[in-house]
């Protein structure tokens, strides 16, 4: 594969009375005092430095029932939002507020196991199928 | 007896171990050049003396990522360059919403991008002014990064291989930027003399 024509030769090279142009003519920025941009920069460090009053108020880990609390709500809220769970039983809703609160979500993983949402929703099925066929 | 200075590359790992002396003695050594291409790239003496700043806070921040197989100006000269296309970025994001420059070429509808970059007195209008005046407005126009790259030739005489590792580029890519950008002031500047 044949490279581009610019690649082949290195630039300054072949610019080189441009480049000797530009380096002889570089303007120069407008003044600074040194000392006053260091001060200025200290200040911004320490400022980086020391986290804001409100960041700290609204830190996660100074309120972490709190935040357990809200996610398990938000969660709840999600799932109950989910398309096909229009209509779901409040009680429901109700029972996961209540596990979250007697800390039954630390044992979610078991929980997961026991595919007991699953099995509701064959029950709900078979009800059906009752009404149906008689 | 004198003592050796410090390598930039010994004083960064100080700052990764906060040290607060080396930290100063890294921004005194570098905080011309730091603002010089800040300046260079953003035309603005407060956007480049914040931009500058902006990299030293973040270099003091990250001294401890420093693995030291690059020269140490060269990975500062890429978290500086960063910030200045940053808060390029940032401004033409505004200037966007402002609905300065909406479409058309970058830079076209935009009245403070056209400015040129402060130079010398214009009133004293001699030829060789004129002449670099001409040169400096027409590098003013090139995209970003191939004004950074000529900068960083031109100015602070890196090589190409450094112009890559600072842009995050590979050489071949730095050339053409470079080929591209020459070429095109060759042509503006055959056509203005």
């Amino acid at each position: 594969m044949n490279r581009p024509p610019e690649t082949n030769r290195p630039p300054e090279d072949e610019f080189r009375d441009l480049v000797q142009e530009l380096r002889r003519t570089a303007p120069e920025p407008p003044p600074i005092h040194w000392g006053a941009y260091r001060a200025e920069l200290r200040d911004k460090l320490e400022r980086r430095r020391a986290p804001a009053p409100w960041t700290w108020a609204w830190s996660w880990k100074s309120r972490p029932l709190q935040i357990a609390v809200a996610t398990s709500l938000v969660a709840v809220l999600a799932w109950v939002g989910l398309p096909g769970r229009q209509g779901a039983d409040l009680a429901l809703v109700e029972n996961a507020i209540l596990a979250s609160r007697l800390d039954l979500i630390v044992q979610l993983d078991v929980v997961q196991r026991l595919d007991v949402l699953e099995d509701f929703d064959v029950i709900s099925r078979l009800d059906r199928l009752t009404v149906n066929e008689g | 007896m004198e003592t050796l200075a410090p390598s930039d590359e010994a004083l960064c790992k100080r700052v990764a171990d906060r040290d607060g002396r080396a930290f100063d003695d890294l921004v005194e050594r570098y905080q011309e050049r730091a603002y010089r291409i800040a300046w260079s790239i953003v035309r603005d003496r407060e956007d480049a003396k914040d931009c500058s700043q902006e990299a030293f806070i973040r270099l003091h921040e990250s001294a401890g990522t420093f693995a030291g197989q690059a020269k140490f100006s060269t990975w500062f000269y890429r978290i500086l360059v960063n910030c200045c296309l940053d808060h390029q970025r940032r401004r033409r994001g505004w200037r966007r919403l402002l609905g300065w420059g909406g479409g058309g070429e970058e830079g076209e509808s935009d009245p403070i991008e056209r400015l040129p970059a402060p130079f010398v007195d214009p009133t004293e209008a001699l030829g060789a002014e004129r002449h670099m005046n001409q040169i400096w407005e027409a590098v003013e126009e090139l995209s970003p990064q191939q004004r950074t790259a000529v900068l960083l030739q031109c100015r602070e005489e890196l090589s190409t291989k450094e112009i890559a590792a600072v842009l995050h580029l590979s050489e071949a890519t730095v050339r053409v930027h470079l080929h591209r950008a020459y070429t095109t002031l060759k042509r503006r500047f055959g056509e203005q003399s």
